[in-house]
């Protein structure tokens, strides 16, 4: 069947080319390594094999260090979901309230979270509370300006509807504005999920702390470069990447099984 | 045409002038509809037409003069009215019995009339097979069906309707244009129906009332003197095609 030889063909085409990259990878440290040699090629461009092999000693550690930066990018990632979406509530409640305070939310955004993390470091010492705020000022914005977004930008006939049926401002919110929001919100939510892992390993470059030689990605990041383990260092590039895949996954499902019903983003174009 | 000059009128407006900032949008409006009478307004775009049916539900305030709705002002009198919009403006994240509930829900009526209410209402638009369908799973025509139902839930006393189905195909508005007077004779409710067509005014009107653009104002009154009962076969009678040649001329010489 011509969709089923799609399918194959689909997923031949990324097989082939990661084994075109990998072959190209090989050739360049074999290469490297005949010229400088191998033990100077093992730190600058290791074997692919070398790199899995250093996940596979290093996995206790790796897997430990990976939990707990997992634990900070998923407190950072809830905390920026939550406090953004009751600012956003706030900032669209009126219009004076969104521009007392919309240039002071840019304002926050707009300095760099990489100049702020060691005010938190001074503030909250190193550690979970210094990585979990920081991953919060990551992904704080996104939700923020999505949300506002959405529930400002409610269509006009409907809220005629609502007007039109006696319907409280408590109504209007909870059955109209803030699910009307939701494609939107769940957008920003989308974008802060991608970026909390990432928030979270920018953290622990700062804030990072070791427990029993052990700290989160960042921290093994600057550890194993310090010591030259640089197979290990792409081992760990290899875990961040992994991550990032089961964040994102997890964020972009939630994002499809609260619209799947009824939002062109989440269904199958389709009609029954 | 039903006569009841001696009845307190069910809306009224009175010397009624609409401005946004320096343009007028509707100048010196009189008009009153009586209990159960069918207006339709026609005229160019930019006549105000939709201005004039939102002033009546209450959406916008007049610059200067009187409307009256039931003896009151229109936004008292919201429990008595319903708006139909120009498309369906159904929610999308809510099924179709949800959906036509609405409105008794925000009033706060108990699950039960709520079902059972729009559950009603829905057969009687032919859409008892569709209640758990989202509004992307319906066609353009059940989706105006719907939004039809939703308006009837409250029983309404006055039914607006901004040109409802002017994005419809010809087949699909024909039939809605034969439901909407059957509902009509068993309800009668004072509708104001705001359309582009001068077939479907005579079609579904007593009245159609001629706007002119820039400022809006009644340029003509047309009533139609045709049979209260009608149905598909009276848009070949001659009477009916005479009195559309009359609306369309009407509306093509008031610029």
């Amino acid at each position: 069947m011509a969709s089923t030889s799609k399918k194959i063909q689909s997923a031949l085409l990324p097989i082939t080319s990661g084994a075109i990259i990998l072959a190209v990878w090989y050739l360049i440290s074999y290469w490297y390594g005949r010229s400088v040699g191998y033990d100077v090629q093992r730190i600058i461009i290791p074997f692919p094999h070398q790199i899995t092999s250093a996940l596979w000693s290093e996995r206790e550690v790796l897997w430990q260090s990976t939990r707990q930066t997992a634990l900070s990018a998923l407190i950072g990632f809830v905390a920026a979901v939550s406090v953004g979406y009751a600012l956003s509530m706030l900032l669209a409640s009126a219009v004076w309230v969104k521009k007392a305070l919309y240039p002071w939310v840019l304002v926050l955004q707009m300095t760099p979270v990489v100049v702020l993390a060691p005010i938190f470091v001074l503030w909250m010492g190193q550690g979970l509370p210094s990585i979990t705020a920081i991953t919060f000022m990551i992904g704080f914005f996104p939700v923020v300006a999505n949300t506002t977004m959405g529930l400002v930008s409610t269509d006009r006939n409907l809220l005629d509807l609502f007007e039109m049926s006696n319907a409280t401002k408590a109504q209007e919110i909870l059955h109209l504005r803030v699910p009307y929001a939701m494609p939107y919100f769940l957008t920003g939510m989308k974008i802060a999920g991608t970026l909390a892992p990432i928030g979270a390993i920018s953290g622990d470059l700062f804030a990072g702390s070791s427990q029993g030689g052990v700290g989160g990605i960042g921290y093994m990041v600057i550890l194993y470069n310090s010591q030259l383990k640089i197979p290990e260092l792409f081992a760990t590039a290899l875990v961040a990447c992994m991550l990032g895949f089961v964040f994102v996954g997890c964020v972009n499902w939630l994002h499809w099984y609260l619209l799947k019903d009824w939002h062109d983003s989440a269904r199958k174009v389709e009609n029954t | 045409m039903t006569t009841n000059s001696n009845n307190i009128p069910m809306v009224r407006l009175a010397g009624a002038h609409k401005r946004f900032g320096e343009t007028t949008v509707l100048e010196d409006i009189n008009f009153q509809a009586a209990k159960g009478e069918f207006i339709s307004l026609v005229g160019p775009s930019g006549c105000g037409k939709s201005t004039l049916l939102k002033i009546i539900a209450g959406l916008h305030s007049l610059s200067e003069g009187e409307v009256v709705v039931d003896g009151m002002n229109p936004k008292n009198a919201r429990e008595e009215m319903a708006f139909i919009f120009q498309e369906a403006n159904l929610l999308p994240w809510k099924r179709v019995q949800q959906n036509t509930e609405l409105p008794l829900k925000l009033r706060g009526e108990s699950t039960e009339r709520r079902v059972e209410t729009a559950r009603k209402m829905l057969e009687l638009v032919n859409l008892s097979h569709a209640l758990d369908k989202f509004p992307w799973q319906l066609s353009g025509g059940m989706r105006m069906r719907v939004s039809i139902a939703r308006a009837l839930t409250l029983a309404p006393r006055v039914l607006l309707l901004d040109e409802p189905f002017g994005a419809l195909d010809e087949m699909t508005r024909d039939n809605l244009n034969e439901d909407l007077l059957r509902i009509h004779a068993r309800d009668q409710w004072t509708a104001f129906f705001v359309t582009h067509s001068a077939a479907e005014a005579v079609f579904l009107s007593n009245k159609v009332v001629v706007l002119s653009a820039n400022p809006g104002r009644i340029s003509q009154v047309i009533e139609i003197d045709l049979p209260k009962e009608r149905n598909a076969e009276l848009r070949e009678g001659s009477a009916y095609l005479n009195y559309v040649a009359k609306v369309s001329n009407a509306i093509r010489t008031v610029h």
